[in-house]
């Protein structure tokens, strides 16, 4: 009795090829979340148009109440030049990480000036009788602020985290263009917001 | 669009109706809203595939 066996020929090994990722998940995180971060402020913008257009002609702040149009412009400068040093930091980040860190800690600084300006400037409104419950302008007003001065006091928290990390050498290039990118985007709604609420 | 607007005002809870800038303001906020999500996504899904087709197949992950 004779026994054979059939050797197949082996299928030559071919590995396959590992494409890079096309994007960084740090960053393609971001870009899902400032997507809906960008309904979310569409919604308050539409709410705000229809609540407006529904009180007719008389959407004004409360009589005694003027809104800081001037210093909340220039806070908005304030902030739009963080959003440049932001963007040199991110220049930097590749060249000198401590220049990279200068320039980004004055980012840093200049959103934190923004928010503190802010809040004094709610607190002077408050003062004169302009709140939430006062009336629907103030009930939208803050409400539409508020909302954006929250991204602004988060992202400078993720901020700092990632500024620690860039001094410590910590810091991988994805994580520092994701916190870029969202901080842009908070930079850029502003002077939308800015327009829409203190130009009614 | 305006022969749509009698059912947009249909909304109960929003007091769109009442006159005809509100009748407008909800009429472009409906458009604004519908076309935000789709614009976004659609803009996010194109950035994603212009990355990969600009991608070269033969620069293998290390």
């Amino acid at each position: 009795m004779t026994s054979s066996t059939t050797t197949l020929p082996r299928p030559p090994t071919v590995l396959p090829v590992r494409r890079p990722p096309v994007i960084e998940s740090a960053v393609l995180g971001t870009l899902v979340a400032i997507v809906t971060e960008l309904m979310f402020f569409t919604a308050l913008i539409s709410a705000y148009y229809v609540v407006r257009a529904a009180t007719g002609n008389t959407w004004v702040p409360p009589e005694g109440v003027r809104l800081p149009v001037a210093t909340t412009g220039l806070n908005t400068v304030i902030l739009l030049l963080s959003g440049v040093l932001t963007w040199r930091a991110g220049r930097l980040f590749d060249d000198s990480r401590e220049r990279a860190a200068r320039a980004f800690s004055g980012a840093i600084a200049l959103g934190a000036f923004f928010v503190v300006f802010q809040g004094y400037e709610w607190v002077k409104l408050i003062g004169v009788g302009l709140t939430m419950s006062s009336s629907v302008f103030g009930a939208t007003f803050f409400f539409i602020i508020g909302a954006h001065a929250l991204h602004v006091a988060g992202a400078l928290i993720a901020m700092m985290v990632v500024h620690h990390n860039l001094v410590k050498g910590k810091l991988e290039a994805p994580a520092f263009k994701a916190m870029r990118i969202f901080w842009y985007f908070v930079v850029a709604i502003w002077p939308v917001l800015y327009k829409l609420v203190y130009f009614p | 669009m305006t022969t749509t607007l009698g059912l947009l005002i249909a909304c109960a809870v929003c007091g769109a109706g009442g006159n005809e800038t509100s009748k407008d303001a909800f009429a472009a906020t409906t458009v604004l809203m519908s076309a935000v999500p789709l614009a976004s996504m659609g803009l996010l899904g194109y950035y994603l595939v212009k990355r990969f087709r600009a991608q070269d197949p033969s620069d293998p992950e290390e």
